[in-house]
């Protein structure tokens, strides 16, 4: 892990290196690599920031919000009332300290996102790789259709309908996202996959006696892994963005608090008619800052995992 | 678990799924608050000419004009307007005249003897005759509405000795008809033609004009929109004033009471308790607080329902329900869940039946002391454990109570989250457990919990709620009981009460059985939530409730208030699109802005300077 240089112009000697030593040499650089463009990109940098920071809240939030602050019962504050000493972003209607609720609810909120989205990732890429790697075959007809399927459903429909079927629990919630925002990646996964099966290594690995198996997580696998994990942190922002819309449609855990529910609660409460602007904006404001930062993450990592994208205007 | 046409009760959550997520509902706002009020007073009367219209706004939908087919709120409301019951309900929500003057009982109270008004006419003009009555109650048996027909005893027969008197004639002594029956009156010559029909075929009946007896009928629908009632020329009662009522449905009541508020309409109905900070915020508005007709209560499973039915033994033990009422803080309960509109829970008559609901003597009262309650867990014998939590001594098991809560009550979920902060002061662990109403359902049938919140809503008459809690109230597949709670003391009570003809001693019986089952706790009744109603004074004037003060201004059990209702005088002119309440308009911008700034940054796909990037 320590030197950096790049493998193709090395003038060391990497011949005494074993296969492993080998591959592990390559990962490094290519990471090293990856991470060096990365940093050079303002948007992609402004984005992790931003992630780093709710991340550190997130994992921090128990030792910052006591479980106390936070539950109904034990609410001292003034309820619906705007920014004052001791309340810095105003009270919801119980009393409880919108500030305490926006930092226990980045849990919530990112737990749901990221679990949902590793869902949607492993059936996405299991799906695209299998249906690229059996391209033209019946198994690859199948997968494809049910992608197509789930890509022109609209989600929300098969979303709602789900999460009613399967009642207002977290674990619920992550399962509807995850099953109803997979199809994209499959889409991708499976492109690219067509295009790796025809590379030479992979016929010669077949050759070599490989199984189809070993072959799709020894050879395809980390040659499309990039544009799966581009694709999972981009998936990120919108299974946020998912949670939020099914918090606020009343099909969220209400027992929980998660941005979404914060502003469901809000909702509820006529925030919007009442003028309760302290209770619903700073969670909006939350979710449009993680929701970007993942996007812009997303699209530097797409940009260079993919130079086709970069050569583009 | 409704029953009968008391349901007024507004699911909030399938409404919004209609309207709007956060975003729709943002954009929409800002619409609204921009829109300028010279458009929306175009409503408003002008020349001698025009007919006066009254526009009350509604959010619960209108689909289905036809009567048979009422389902929501705002189509009972319509139900309402149009038709006649033979006896209404007077302003305590007892029998009162109406297309009927009165009912005479026999000796054995099995028959009953009931005369119409001189000169009834339906609105296309046709005499309303006593076998209209007779036809609409067997019609309703028969085609098995059961909204209309469980006022009917079982093996009642009707007979019409003449045009003007039809009589009951029941198995069993009863008060019959004077109940009274909430079954309308239609005419035979329209729905005599459906006597062969199937309940779907006589719902997907179009009528207009719509022919009933009622001030005002039915003579135009935009489903999903509005629907228009014109006065009825042959109303036997005294003239309305407006010509026209139209019913105006909006999707969120947010943008109700905008509308309110730009004069759009004149009354808006059936509004939560959350935004009363805004009404109170616009000026000419009063705001009608209707006292509750439904109430939320945490019930208590006592098991035996099914195979799967292991609720937890404790809670059979009177002292730990009693301890459990006594740590709960009803009035912070209704204070932070209902701010402003509901009032705590005592007994399980809900208060809008004036003349039923019991207000328990305050020596009875079980007071909010969660001292106390630890005290009388101590002498019960539930010590706590290493954990503080209390184990009970038969069983050996910690007290834990899983409880669902059900998603067609506003605020259950929230109550649930309180209840399991006050039980754990005294000792006691909660599960809360957000439920849809059609698992609760199930959950109630089959007995798979500890306890749940819910809500009653029973009739104006107590007989029904009463008879939920009997033990005959736990038989059977779809049996009402909540969890199965069986005493044969109640059992009595709720007897005498259904057999006792004379009202001012029925009162009293039915009092003895509320105030037992408030001592008994099979149920915790927490909260009495308001319905509001708001209307604009120096638009309408001469409303009047039902039930008298504090009942509904508009059509929930009488059409009295749109008879009485008129224009109010125009006094000093008003500005009604001052900024009142609603959001500060310097959020707007900052909201708009932060958005815009999300969007374009997501929408640019950095490729300027794109060579700096460029890989070896």
């Amino acid at each position: 892990m320590a030197t950096h240089v790049p493998l193709g112009d090395s003038p060391e000697d990497v011949s005494s290196l074993s296969p492993r030593q080998l591959a592990w040499r390559r990962r490094s650089d290519s990471f090293g690599r990856t991470w060096s463009v990365f940093r050079s990109n303002r948007q992609a940098m402004t984005g992790l920031t931003i992630l780093v920071f709710f991340g550190l809240l997130a994992l921090f939030s128990p030792l910052l919000v006591s479980v106390d602050a936070v539950d109904p019962s034990m609410a001292s504050g003034p309820p619906n009332s705007p920014p004052i000493a001791g309340y810095p972003l105003g009270t919801d209607g119980f009393g409880r300290s919108v500030l305490s609720l926006l930092v226990v609810g980045s849990r919530v909120s990112l737990i749901v996102g990221l679990t949902a989205t590793l869902g949607a990732v492993l059936i996405g890429a299991t799906v695209g790789l299998v249906s690229g790697f059996y391209g033209g075959t019946r198994i690859d007809r199948v997968l494809s259709t049910l992608t197509d399927w789930f890509l022109v459903i609209p989600w929300l429909v098969l979303a709602i309908v789900l999460a009613a079927i399967l009642g207002p629990t977290l674990l619920n919630v992550i399962l509807v996202i995850a099953v109803t925002s997979w199809a994209m990646t499959a889409r991708i996964v499976r492109a690219q996959t067509l295009s790796v099966r025809t590379l030479p290594y992979v016929e010669r690995a077949r050759a070599l006696g490989a199984g189809d198996a070993s072959i799709i997580v020894r050879h395809v696998l980390p040659n499309v892994f990039p544009v799966i994990f581009a694709q999972a942190v981009l998936t990120v922002a919108v299974a946020i963005l998912s949670e939020t819309t099914l918090a606020i449609l009343g099909l969220g855990d209400p027992t929980s608090i998660s941005w979404g529910i914060i502003i469901e609660e809000a909702f509820n409460a006529g925030a919007m008619a009442n003028g309760y602007w302290w209770w619903m904006i700073p969670p909006g404001l939350c979710i449009i800052a993680v929701t970007l930062a993942f996007t812009m993450c997303g699209y530097a990592l797409e940009e260079i995992f993919n130079p086709r994208l970069r050569r583009r205007g | 678990m409704l029953s009968g046409p008391a349901h007024r009760f507004v699911n909030r959550n399938a409404l919004r799924l209609l309207s709007a997520a956060f975003a729709g509902s943002l954009i929409a706002g800002l619409g609204l608050t921009g829109l300028p009020s010279a458009v929306a007073d175009s409503a408003s009367p002008s020349p001698a000419a025009a007919p006066k219209v009254l526009r009350i706004g509604l959010t619960t939908s209108i689909d289905n004009p036809n009567l048979f087919a009422v389902n929501s709120a705002a189509e009972w409301g319509s139900a309402v307007i149009q038709n006649d019951m033979a006896l209404k309900f007077g302003p305590d929500l007892t029998a009162a005249p109406g297309l009927a003057t009165g009912c005479d009982p026999s000796a054995d109270k099995r028959t009953w003897t009931c005369h119409l008004r001189d000169g009834l006419k339906w609105s296309d003009g046709e005499p309303i005759t006593s076998k209209d009555v007779v036809f609409s109650y067997n019609f309703v048996r028969d085609k098995q509405f059961d909204y209309f027909n469980s006022y009917f005893p079982e093996g009642t027969t009707f007979t019409t000795p003449d045009v003007k008197t039809y009589v009951w004639h029941m198995k069993d002594p009863g008060i019959g008809p004077m109940r009274p029956a909430w079954c309308y009156i239609v005419p035979e010559h329209i729905w005599g033609k459906y006597a062969n029909s199937t309940q779907d075929q006589i719902k997907a009946v179009k009528l207009f004009p719509n022919v009933a007896s009622g001030p005002f009928v039915m003579t135009q629908a935009n489903p999903g929109q509005n629907w228009t009632f014109s006065r009825n020329p042959y109303f036997w009662g005294p003239k309305p004033t407006y010509d026209q009522v139209v019913f105006q449905l909006y999707t969120n009541q947010e943008a109700m009471v905008q509308a309110l508020k730009n004069g759009e309409i004149d009354i808006a109905d059936g509004l939560d308790g959350p935004l009363l900070p805004a009404l109170n915020a616009i000026p000419n508005v009063a705001v009608q607080k209707v006292e509750s007709d439904f109430w939320v209560s945490m019930a208590f499973n006592f098991g035996g329902q099914g195979p799967n039915s292991h609720p937890l033994p404790a809670l059979k033990d009177l002292n730990v329900r009693k301890a459990i009422e006594m740590a709960i803080d009803k009035q912070s309960i209704v204070d932070k869940v209902y701010p402003g509109a509901a009032q705590p829970g005592e007994t399980i008559v809900r208060p809008l039946s004036t003349y039923w609901h019991l207000t328990v003597p305050a020596d009875k009262v079980i007071k909010y002391d969660p001292v106390a309650a630890n005290a009388l867990l101590d002498q019960s014998g539930y010590t706590k454990g290493a954990d503080g939590i209390r184990v009970d001594p038969k069983t050996g098991q910690p007290l834990h109570i899983t409880l669902p809560t059900s998603d067609d009550v506003n605020g259950s979920s929230d109550i649930g989250q309180l209840v399991r902060g006050y039980l754990k002061q005294i000792g006691i662990t909660v599960d809360v457990k957000p439920t849809t109403a059609a698992k609760m359902y199930d959950l109630q049938q089959s007995g798979e919990f500890d306890a749940y919140i819910w809500y009653w809503s029973g009739d104006p008459d107590p007989n029904y709620q009463i008879s939920v809690f009997s033990t005959s109230a736990c038989d059977g597949d779809g049996h009402l009981s909540d969890g199965c709670w069986k005493d044969p003391t109640y059992d009595a009570l709720d007897a005498k009460q259904r057999t006792e003809f004379d009202q001012v001693k029925r009162q009293q019986d039915v009092y003895a059985a509320q105030q037992y089952v408030y001592d008994q706790i099979p149920d915790i009744v927490l909260a009495y939530p308001n319905f509001i109603e708001a209307y604009r004074t120096d638009k309408v004037a001469g409303l009047v409730a039902t039930p008298a003060k504090v009942g509904y201004l508009t059509t929930s059990y009488d059409y009295a208030s749109m008879v009485s209702a008129h224009p109010a005088e125009q006094s000093a002119t008003t500005d009604p699109s001052s900024s009142s309440g609603g959001i500060p308009v310097w959020v707007w911008p900052l909201a708009v802005a932060a958005i815009g700034v999300g969007v374009f940054l997501s929408m640019r796909r950095s490729s300027n300077g794109s060579d700096e990037f460029e890989r070896d």
